[in-house]
């Protein structure tokens, strides 16, 4: 149980939250022009690492919007939420 | 209405909390940005009142109700009930015209998609406690404020008129099982 706090709507349980995958990925601009295994990397591979990993949630019980978080995978301390398109606050 | 039956056919009582199903009114969803100032004030002439801005907040005129769900989301019910046979909307009539058809923003009529429970009662918060993680003693959550949520694994809208009256909506083909749900939790309280 942890408490995740919405950009839009405030503080709420996590349970009312979609996990989203990392954030930040940026799709090839021609897709076309790569290998099958540099596809393979964007489309499939993720870091999965312990510790500050940022990513994507959608308050789908809530207002349905997607927003990013940067979680602490380890503690599952939440770092900063900041919106869709915003850069991360280092 | 197209096809107005629904499961709930009883109201139900248990010491002092009552639920009941209110039958049936006008609900519109409408989504357009806020930003946009020929969206803003369209949907403000229409209505009479600003759309809220602010989360989880509502705002009231005579005859319609207007409902936060998003940044860019809106809930309007009607406060009168119409006829169940009706299948007409003055209000969607005149919003789709001047909001979809400019392609400002988006107006769903969603009447069939949510039926409406009217808690009643001192203990109603304590009730909903028992299956949803919203904390509804929030400093945040107090009268006519309204907030999506999860009741006992179901996506409900709360609508807090005030302490002892309460609006529930809920899918309708969820209606039935929530239904039974309050009910039975109600005797616990």
């Amino acid at each position: 149980m942890f408490i995740i706090k919405c950009p839009y709507c405030g503080e709420r349980d996590h349970s009312e939250f979609n996990y989203g995958g990392e954030a930040h990925l940026v799709r090839p601009k021609q897709p076309t022009e790569l290998s099958d295994d540099q596809w393979a990397e964007y489309l499939f591979m993720r870091k999965n690492i312990k510790g500050l990993q940022y990513e994507r949630w959608n308050h789908s019980h809530g207002c349905r919007r997607w927003f990013n978080v940067s979680r602490d995978t380890s503690t599952d301390k939440i770092h900063s939420v900041y919106k869709i398109g915003e850069k991360p606050s280092k | 209405m197209l096809n107005f039956i629904s499961p709930i056919t009883e109201s139900h009582t248990y010491n002092n909390f009552s639920m009941s199903e209110k039958t049936p009114i006008t609900k519109i969803n409408l989504r357009g940005d806020l930003e946009n100032k020929d969206f803003a004030s369209k949907a403000g002439k229409i209505l009479g009142m600003i759309l809220p801005n602010e989360a989880c907040t509502t705002s009231t005129k005579e005859k319609i109700t207007c409902m936060w769900l998003g940044p860019n989301e809106w809930l309007l019910v009607s406060n009168d009930t119409i006829d169940k046979k009706s299948n007409n909307h003055e209000l969607e009539r005149l919003l789709f015209k001047d909001i979809s058809k400019t392609n400002l923003g988006a107006v769903t009529n969603v009447s069939d998609h949510y039926t409406i429970f009217n808690l009643s009662g001192s203990n109603i918060f304590e009730i909903l406690s028992k299956g949803s993680p919203f904390d509804f003693d929030s400093e945040y959550f107090g009268d006519n404020k309204v907030v999506q949520t999860i009741l006992n694994h179901v996506d409900v809208t709360i609508h807090r008129k005030t302490k002892e009256n309460v609006d529930l909506y809920v899918r309708r083909s969820f209606s039935d099982y929530l239904w039974a749900w309050i009910k039975d939790s109600s005797r616990f309280i």
